[in-house]
This record gives C-alpha cells, sequence and structure tokens, in this order.
C-alpha cells in the first residue's frame, strides 16, 4: 500500500452564531494515500466544503486530529501552518482565483515566490514545463486576466503541483467549465496524478466527474457513508 | 531537508514584487492617489517656503537696523538696608535719572566683547537726543556718534546712502532722507544741532541715506565718535556698546553671558521686540496647522485607496493565504504599498514644490531684487516634507493592512 499522505481523525466542526450551535462535521474518519485519485460527493450542505477547508488546513476542527505528509496539524500554530501549506497541499477552486495582474507563468511559479521570496530559475523551468503539459506553452506570458476560463483552469492546475505538493485539494474545479473544457481539466488532473504521484481529492456535484475517480467519498449530514 | 513547523519569515523581494505590481497594475487609481499626494507636499512646502521666507524677511527688516545686543551701565539702584521686622514692608525704588550713565573704559570691554564667540562686531556708540533747527523749523533727532570705520557696522547705512558719501569726519554728518526733506536740506549744507546738554555744533551734511525704516530716516543723525561726545559732554566715554551676532537667534543667550563677562546691563533684540516674537509665533503656528490637514489629506487619500484595495483584492488575499503565504506578508505588501506612495509622491510633490515657490518668487521679483511674495524657496522644508508624507503614508496603510491580514481565504475562495 502507498505511504499515507493523509489521515483525519474523528473530526467534528460545529459553527457558533450567537446561541445556535450547528454541527457541520459529525466524526469524520479519513484516509488517503500517495497518488489517490478521489471523488468527493454529497448534496449542498453536506459539509463537503467545510470538510475540503479543513483538510486543507485553511479552517480548524472543532475536535478531532489531522495529519498530513506526517505531520501532525492539529496543535500548530497558524502563522507556522501557512509555510506548511505552500510546501505539502495544492488547491484547485471552482472560481481559480488567479492574481490577475500576474502572467501565466508568474502565477505558477507564485508558490514558489511566496516560499524563495524571489524567482528562481528552476523555478522559472518548472513553471514554464507545467505551463507546457497543460498546453499552455504558447500563453506563458500572458496576463491571467487575459486568458479563457479553461485557461485560467488549467494555470491553477498547474500552479496547485507546482511545490509537488504530496496533496491537491479540488474543490468543485470543474463546477464553472462547460462540459468539454471540464472533461479536459478532469484528463490533466489524471495525468498530473500519474506523473507527479500527487494525490487529488475531488470535490463534485457531477456523477461523470466522480466517475472519472478512483473512488467515490459520500459525505451525508457530516458523515462519511461509503 | 525534512520540512519543520515554525514562524514564517518575510521575505522583502517577494513582498515587494507584490507590492509593487499591485501599485502598477491599477496605474488610474495609483496615478490618481499620487497626484493627491503631490498637491498634499506642495501645499505643505509651498506654507513653509511663505511663513519661513516671511518671518525671514519681518526679523531681517526689524533686526537690520537694530543692534542684537546693546550694552549699558547697569540701572544705579540705591541697595535696601531695611529688614521687615514683622509684617510686609513697602519700599519705593526712584530712578536716579540725574546721574550720567556711561562706559569709561569702553576700549577694553570692546576687545573683549569682539572676541567672544558668536559675536560679529561691537560697537562703541554715544546715543543721546538733540534737534535741528532751520529757520523755523525744528525738528528732534538721536545724535549717534560711532567710530567712522564702524558706520555701518549695525544699520548698513553705506547700502542705503541715496546721495553724498559714507564717511564720517569730525564736525561732519549723515542724516535720513526723511529728515533731508523735512528740513529741505541737502550734501554739502550746514546745520545747527544742539543736544540735550545745550551743547551746540555746525554740522556739514556728508550723506543721506534710505535705510528703509521711517523712523531711522526721521531721527538718527550719525556723527562721529569724538563729536557726539563733545555734544554729550562726555570725556572720552560712550554711553552703549552695541553688538552684532552671527545667529541671531542667540541673543538671549550671549546676551545673558555678555552682562555676566562685562558687568554692563544688556539688552537682546529678542525682549526688545516681544510683538514680533508673538507674530512670527502665531503666523508659524497657523502655518503649522495649514501643513497639519495637508498631511491628513494624504493620510486619508492612502488609506482609502488601500482599504479599497484590500476589498477588492481580497479573493487574491484569500488565495495567496492558501498558498502558503503568511499574515505577516500581507501586511507588509500593504505597508510596503503605503511607503512606496509616499516617497514617490512626497519626493515628487517636494520637486513640484520647490519649482513653484521658485516660479513665484521669480515672477514676483521687484526692480529692487526683492520678490513681491516674501517667499524663500530654500525654506520649503523639503527633506522634512518627504519623510513625514512618507511616515504617516506607511502609518495610513496600517488600517488597509490590518483589514487584508484578516481576509478569511475560507470565505472568500467560496464566494
Amino acid at each position: 500500500m502507498n505511504e499515507i499522505v493523509l489521515r483525519a481523525r474523528q473530526i467534528v466542526k460545529t459553527f457558533h452564531d450567537g446561541e445556535l450551535d450547528t454541527q457541520v462535521l459529525k466524526g469524520i474518519d479519513l484516509e488517503i494515500a500517495a497518488g489517490d485519485f478521489l471523488a468527493l460527493m454529497g448534496p449542498s450542505g453536506s459539509g463537503k466544503s467545510t470538510l475540503m477547508a479543513i483538510l486543507g488546513t485553511l479552517l480548524r476542527p472543532t475536535s478531532g486530529t489531522l495529519e498530513v505528509a506526517g505531520k501532525s496539524t492539529h496543535e500548530v500554530a497558524d502563522a507556522a501552518l501557512t509555510g506548511f501549506r505552500n510546501r505539502h497541499l495544492g488547491f484547485v477552486f471552482q472560481f481559480h482565483h488567479l492574481l490577475p495582474d500576474f502572467t501565466a507563468r508568474e502565477n505558477v511559479m507564485f508558490p514558489a515566490l511566496a516560499h524563495h521570496g524571489r524567482e528562481t530559475a528552476q523555478a522559472r523551468q518548472r513553471a514554464t514545463a507545467l505551463l507546457q503539459r497543460v498546453g499552455l506553452g504558447h500563453r506563458l506570458d500572458y496576463k491571467a486576466s487575459k486568458l479563457s476560463g479553461g485557461q485560467k483552469q488549467r494555470v491553477a492546475l498547474a500552479r496547485a503541483v507546482m511545490m509537488k505538493p504530496e496533496l491537491v485539494l479540488a474543490d468543485e474545479p470543474t463546477g464553472n467549465l462547460d462540459r468539454e473544457t471540464a472533461g479536459e481539466v478532469m484528463a490533466l488532473l489524471q495525468e498530473m496524478r500519474a506523473s507527479e504521484g500527487t494525490a487529488f481529492l475531488i470535490s463534485t456535484h457531477d456523477p461523470q466527474i466522480a466517475a472519472r475517480c478512483d473512488r467515490v467519498i459520500q459525505i451525508v449530514d457530516g458523515r462519511i457513508q461509503s | 531537508m525534512a520540512w519543520q513547523f515554525g514562524r514564517d519569515r518575510l521575505k522583502p523581494r517577494f513582498e515587494i514584487t507584490v507590492a509593487w505590481r499591485y501599485l502598477r497594475s491599477s496605474p488610474l487609481q495609483t496615478g490618481l492617489i499620487l497626484l493627491g499626494i503631490v498637491v498634499g507636499i506642495l501645499v505643505y512646502t509651498f506654507m513653509a517656503a511663505l511663513i519661513n521666507g516671511l518671518a525671514k524677511r519681518l526679523t531681517n527688516d526689524v533686526v537690520g537696523n537694530l543692534a542684537h545686543i546693546t550694552l549699558e551701565p547697569p540701572e544705579r539702584v540705591p541697595a535696601l538696608l531695611l529688614t521687615p521686622a514683622e509684617g510686609r514692608l513697602q519700599v519705593a525704588v526712584q530712578r536716579l535719572n540725574q546721574q550720567r550713565t556711561e562706559i569709561t573704559g569702553w576700549r577694553q570691554l570692546v576687545t573683549s566683547i569682539a572676541q567672544t564667540p558668536g559675536v560679529t562686531v561691537a560697537v562703541p556708540q554715544v546715543i543721546g537726543n538733540g534737534f535741528i533747527q532751520r529757520g523755523e523749523k525744528i525738528a528732534p533727532v538721536a545724535i549717534t556718534g560711532c567710530e567712522p570705520e564702524n558706520l555701518s557696522a549695525i544699520i548698513d547705512v553705506a547700502a542705503g546712502l541715496v546721495r553724498g558719501l559714507a564717511t564720517l569726519a569730525p564736525g561732519e554728518a549723515l542724516i535720513g532722507a526723511r529728515l533731508a526733506e523735512e528740513l529741505g536740506v541737502t550734501t554739502g549744507q550746514r546745520l545747527q544741532v544742539q543736544s540735550e546738554r545745550g551743547r551746540t555744533r555746525a554740522l556739514m551734511i556728508r550723506g543721506i541715506f534710505d535705510v528703509g525704516s521711517a523712523s531711522v530716516n526721521e531721527r538718527v543723525v550719525f556723527v562721529e565718535l569724538g563729536t557726539a561726545q563733545a555734544l554729550m559732554d562726555l570725556q572720552g566715554s560712550v554711553t552703549q556698546i552695541a553688538v552684532k551676532l552671527r545667529d541671531i537667534f542667540t541673543a538671549q543667550q550671549l546676551a545673558g553671558r555678555l552682562a555676566g563677562s562685562t558687568g554692563l546691563e544688556a539688552k537682546n533684540w529678542i525682549d526688545e521686540n516681544r510683538r514680533l516674537q508673538e507674530g512670527l509665533r502665531s503666523q508659524g503656528m497657523t502655518g503649522d496647522l495649514i501643513k497639519i490637514f495637508s498631511l491628513m489629506v494624504i493620510i486619508i487619500g492612502v488609506a482609502s485607496k488601500l482599504l479599497l484595495a484590500a476589498v477588492r483584492r481580497s479573493p487574491e488575499i484569500g488565495i495567496m493565504r492558501s498558498m502558503g503565504v503568511s499574515k505577516r506578508s500581507i501586511i507588509f505588501i500593504f505597508l510596503l504599498q503605503g511607503w512606496l506612495l509616499g516617497l514617490l509622491g512626497s519626493s515628487l510633490g517636494a520637486g513640484v514644490g520647490w519649482f513653484f515657490c521658485e516660479f513665484l518668487r521669480v515672477v514676483t521679483l521687484r526692480p529692487d531684487g526683492r520678490s513681491g511674495l516674501p517667499i524663500d524657496p530654500a525654506q520649503g522644508e523639503y527633506g522634512l516634507a518627504i519623510v513625514l508624507a512618507t511616515v504617516f503614508s506607511t502609518l495610513a496603510a496600517i488600517l488597509p493592512a490590518r483589514a487584508a491580514a484578516k481576509v478569511d481565504p475560507v470565505e472568500v475562495l467560496h464566494q
């Protein structure tokens, strides 16, 4: 069996709003191994996005433990987690959220720029190669704001794997794309998994997208069903 | 190398790159805020050049015709021999007006005063009142006797000479243009001068001057020291020693020192011109208020531009946070933007301010070489304006920086 890159134990998340407590996650256990290609499905309000945010260390669980890349994250300060995220986790969002004032290549390089504090030849080389692999070799120096929706999502995908993270969390990565472009993006995700050995957890509403994954994790009412 | 949890350090090159890119990416907004800073600094430097220039001109106009320190014999006050046995004792001291106040050993004193650091010249003078009668006209005058070589040391008579020569010999006098006009006399003519001591001398008018001060032009008659001594019944002594200083604002301090070293009573121009000082002070305060307002405009401008940027860029900030950019980095990026805006805008503003002040000075220049506006471009406080604007712009970025650092990536990334 492949090395475990993420281990979540009894993750509970409760949101407090005045006197009202809403328990969104009710004891999630989850393990993801290197190279896994998993879909996370569930109806709206089931806790998918909350779980993705907790697994991405962007949100703290109310209780439970989380290990990413063999490191326990639940007792670590936010400031230290920031650097950890840079090195071990990648993100792809529905609305890609590129930096519009930076070029496609600069967007891909951005995590390396944040890590090293400057542009390195190595980072530039890898960003160029990644953009070529996602079919954007001819758009390297295009401003992100000038790219089409599908192109932006491909740049976001290249950016997510730039630092060779153990796990990429993709939150509705095809939710804003037409079917053909969504298919292309999924193919690219699979190609990245194969070439980089990165594990992917893809949150989706689309059964066809889920069908292209190795395994589907169903979340219903804050609990994993399968 | 295995990654370990630790506190993220700032990477200035990264933050500078992002801050600079952010400023460049919205040229219209950045240009407008820079323009605002330029105008703010223009107002600041203009006010500084104007207020400081005006203060300098007023001070020079007043002090130009004055001794900075005047040393006179101390008033003789009778010693109080009584002590209050009980209760209070009321004593009235009457000034000894009937006694002459004169300085006898003045040569030695003048030498020692002139050698005091900060003193540029020490001039022995005989000052006394008198009047000139010409026909039916009688004009009261202030007789000022000095050594010929010191004629222009206190009041620059030579520079203000309108007729004749700025030299003095026994039996000669220099009078003001107004007095000459009043008496209807000119150079080469003779005047009968009678002093308060009742001595009379016929003096030949050697020169006529206009030093820009009505009271001097109307009242002062310069005569050679020996002539003045004869008019005032002084046997080789003088009535005061007038002193000019290198830095006029050290007058109070140096007056104290000279009084101590000479035993004379020292009056300084600052204490003698309290109203001028008060006027300059309130004028300065008005200028300071305007300068503070111009800095406040800069602060508000920078803060609002960056607050807007923090809101508009919140999704980008969210994605940066998810990619490993720390809160401290986000704060630093916004502070850097404030710093850059302040530094660029104020440097530009200082340059524009100098040109504006110089332009005003030149276009209002009068034939006498004085500017119509009392503006002094050299006193625009450009360096201080740049430092203050840069510091305050950076401080103005604190609020937006904190707002940006508080962006919750989870919230904005799902919007």
